[in-house]
């Protein structure tokens, strides 16, 4: 297992730092599109993954993330609109931008009768290296992608994990600056998950522009920096996952004993809703920002509740998917009768019981009015 | 350029620090493009036990076909043979046959090889590399030669048996196993083109078949079809043979007489060229016919077959003749039995392999462009990865 930045002998053999005197790196595209036959796979797509850090793209099936990756890795050749990728347009130069450029596909394909060894060399050798070059390169990323017992075995008796990190393995062998990773985690066990993210943060770390694509969200959540959310082929929003820790949503709450829990609850006449099924001892309580979070947290344990967990019910990059999806939903009708709402009002147990008391609580101030 | 790439990987192993990537060279040269490219291709196909045993199959057909032809050829010949052997004749016996079979093999060999990368999503990977689409198809084309050129190669002891029989002459045995390879690899390159070409390997396999019919049946089908239109007539008159004890001799008439009368017979000079891009032609015609006439013509006891490609090739210059030749008495003239002997019509191979050459060419222009990336269009049905 490698650890993230670390500098340990393990990690990918990586440039740890950009020379001032490349000034173009990362990803641009603005406004591409491509239409195959009758379908417009990518409608005009805007997109920036800064040089050292790991940009998620995130998007339903469909939604047009494996098209653009084939334009960015220049396969395919937009309709319209412009890439950059360190420095070059792939329609105008695609040599200069394959040199700079590992792409990992989501299809695997492995030449099942070669060797991983064999597979990596001369991959090696198709980006210009030299031989005992692309040998010694080929050995260390073997082991670090801790590749080296079967590394002389044909490929294809490698595991559905192992083909994944021969491919990664693959992609980087030519040292690129970019990496373009088209569901890189699917089918990983959660070790190799961990694995996949230590190894791609090491390479942020060195500056290189990580682009991840994936549907699933929980595995991105973990790594990115950044996300870049698309729908039917269009990028619909941008996320900054780095700048600060927590935000509003549901938040999951846990006490020793839940009753203690759902008294101070309804003294403070805050909305929650029971766990269905096993989680009888939690709660689940919406706030509309981190402040709110924290507020709720002090009252509670202020009051007496030996709370034991806390945690957001559902990760960052989730919610801002959920988000986005409910305010697309919601756009074309009037604000406020989205499903979404209307399946939460039905599932909470609100507070009528409580209601107006002279115990309400002030810990909430701007909240309720809504209801 | 070396150093600097040892320093950088050194370099790498300690987290060391430089421009990614900045070391790889703008181009891939050539020769190291299409090594690489044929030693994975190769090495894919040579580690698969069902080759193997293709191969020892096809040693073991090979073995019959020679025993077969050398005595086929004993038993044609007659009973005082003063020729020099049956070499020749099992050696072009067992060359037709590779060269048939090789028609069989090499499409299904070299029609697979793009689109099966394609659908194996090998394919996407090896182009987003510096490789060129031309270094990709060539080299593609290389692998699935050499693995024809196995099936070749396998036939080689019998031709060394076929030697050792005797009547065979090196320069032509060389050239007859040069042209079989040539001709394999022109079946190869069309098999790759097709396959860079088309959507689907079944697909890409039949047309290839189809292709490689089209020479060999459809060539002999179009001269067969317009066979009639090359009728004509000559002006012949009724020959006089000398006539010795009732017998007639060899030598052709010896004068003419009678009225001269239009007979029917074929001109076949406008259209034996058809017949050029026939992989058969292209190879009997190519080689040099045999130094002497395996028999002495006057004594029938001695008589002894000819081999199939030579056949072959005297038969497509025996239609290069103008039709006065198939009269004994055209224009009032006795045919000259020097003329007949001396016929040796010219050499259409150089026709026939142009011709294969072109329409090669052109599919190999067509499934470069099609390997072209960034692609503007993807074949249907598929995906780029």
């Amino acid at each position: 297992m490698t650890t993230p930045g670390g500098v340990d002998e393990s990690g990918p053999p990586a440039a740890t730092g950009l020379p001032p005197d490349v000034p173009p790196s990362g990803i641009t595209a603005t406004g591409v599109t491509r239409r195959f036959r009758s379908v417009q796979a990518l409608q005009g797509v805007d997109l920036m993954a800064p040089p050292g850090a790991i940009t998620a793209l995130v998007g339903p099936n469909g939604s047009g993330k494996t098209t653009l990756m084939l334009v960015l890795a220049s396969l395919l050749r937009p309709d319209a609109g412009s890439v950059r990728i360190a420095g070059a347009d792939p329609a105008q130069d695609p040599a200069a931008v394959r040199r700079h450029t590992g792409w990992m596909p989501d299809t695997l394909g492995v030449w099942d009768a070669l060797t991983a060894r064999e597979i990596l060399e001369m991959m090696g050798r198709l980006y210009g290296l030299d031989r005992d070059v692309a040998r010694s390169r080929a050995g260390q990323l073997l082991e670090w992608q801790e590749l080296s017992t079967l590394a002389d075995e044909p490929a294809r008796v490698l595991s559905r994990g192992q083909q994944q990190r021969l491919s990664l393995a693959r992609a980087v062998i030519h040292e690129p600056q970019v990496l373009l990773l088209d569901e890189p985690a699917s089918g990983l066990d959660p070790g190799s998950r961990l694995r996949l993210r230590d190894d791609l943060r090491q390479m942020a770390a060195a500056g290189r522009t990580i682009l991840v694509s994936s549907h699933v969200l929980s595995e991105l959540d973990e790594m990115a920096d950044l996300a870049v959310f698309m729908q039917d082929g269009r990028t619909v929003g941008v996320e900054d996952l780095g700048s600060d820790g927590a935000t509003g949503g549901r938040y999951l709450i846990t006490a020793l004993d839940v009753c203690d829990l759902l008294t101070v609850l309804e003294r403070y006449s805050v909305a929650y809703r029971r766990q269905p099924g096993r989680r009888q001892d939690s709660v689940s309580v919406e706030v509309n920002s981190a402040d709110e979070a924290a507020d709720l947290l002090s009252t509670l344990v202020g009051e007496g509740v030996r709370v034991v967990a806390f945690t957001p019910e559902a990760s960052r990059l989730e919610t801002a998917y959920l988000e986005l999806d409910r305010m697309r939903s919601v756009a074309p009708d009037a604000p406020g009768a989205g499903l979404d709402d209307v399946d939460r009002a039905d599932a909470d147990r609100t507070d009528g019981g409580a209601d107006g008391g002279a115990s309400r609580a002030s810990w909430r101030t701007d909240r309720r009015e809504d209801r | 350029m070396r150093s600097r790439i040892d320093e950088r990987v050194q370099d790498g192993n300690g987290g060391g620090r430089g421009t990614a990537g900045a070391e790889v060279s703008g181009r891939l040269g050539w020769g190291r493009a299409l090594s690489t490219v044929v030693r994975m291709d190769v090495q894919q196909r040579l580690r698969s036990r069902t080759w193997y045993i293709m191969l020892a199959v096809w040693f073991v057909v090979i073995g019959l076909v020679t025993w077969g032809a050398s005595a086929s050829f004993n038993v044609l010949s007659a009973e005082e043979p003063i020729g020099p052997g049956a070499g020749r004749f099992v050696f072009e016996a067992v060359v037709g046959f590779v060269l048939f079979f090789g028609l069989l093999v090499a499409p299904a060999m070299s029609a697979s090889t793009i689109s099966g990368s394609r659908s194996g999503g090998t394919l996407a990977v090896m182009q987003v590399t510096l490789l060129t689409p031309g270094q990709l198809l060539l080299g593609k084309c290389l692998a699935s030669w050499i693995t024809a050129l196995a099936f070749l190669a396998t036939a080689l002891p019998y031709i060394v048996v076929a030697m050792s029989m005797g009547g065979l002459d090196v320069s032509g045995l060389v050239v007859f196993v040069a042209m079989v390879a040539i001709e394999l690899g022109v079946v190869c390159a069309v098999g790759t083109a097709v396959s860079a070409v088309a959507d689907r390997t079944l697909f890409a396999v039949v047309a290839t078949y189809l292709l490689v019919a089209l020479f060999t049946f459809g060539t002999l089908v179009a001269f067969a079809l317009t066979m009639p239109l090359t009728q004509t007539t000559i002006p012949a008159n009724t020959p006089r043979w000398a006539a010795a004890e009732g017998e007639v001799l060899p030598d052709g008439p010896e004068a003419c007489f009678g009225p001269l009368v239009p007979q029917a017979t074929y001109d076949t000079r406008a259209t034996y060229w058809m017949l050029a891009a026939n992989p058969f032609v292209v190879v009997s015609d190519a080689v040099p016919p045999p130094a002497r006439v395996p028999y002495d013509p006057d004594d029938p006891d001695t008589w002894a077959p000819d081999g199939v490609m030579t056949t072959i090739s005297f038969g497509v210059r025996y239609l290069q003749r103008p039709p006065e030749m198939n009269v004994p008495c055209a224009y009032g003239e006795p045919a000259e039995p020097g003329t007949e002997a001396a016929w040796r019509g010219t050499p259409v191979w150089p026709l026939g392999l142009g011709l294969q050459w072109v329409v090669t060419g052109g599919l190999l222009a067509w499934g470069r462009f099609r390997l072209a990336t960034p692609a503007v269009r993807l074949p249907r049905g598929h995906r780029v990865a």
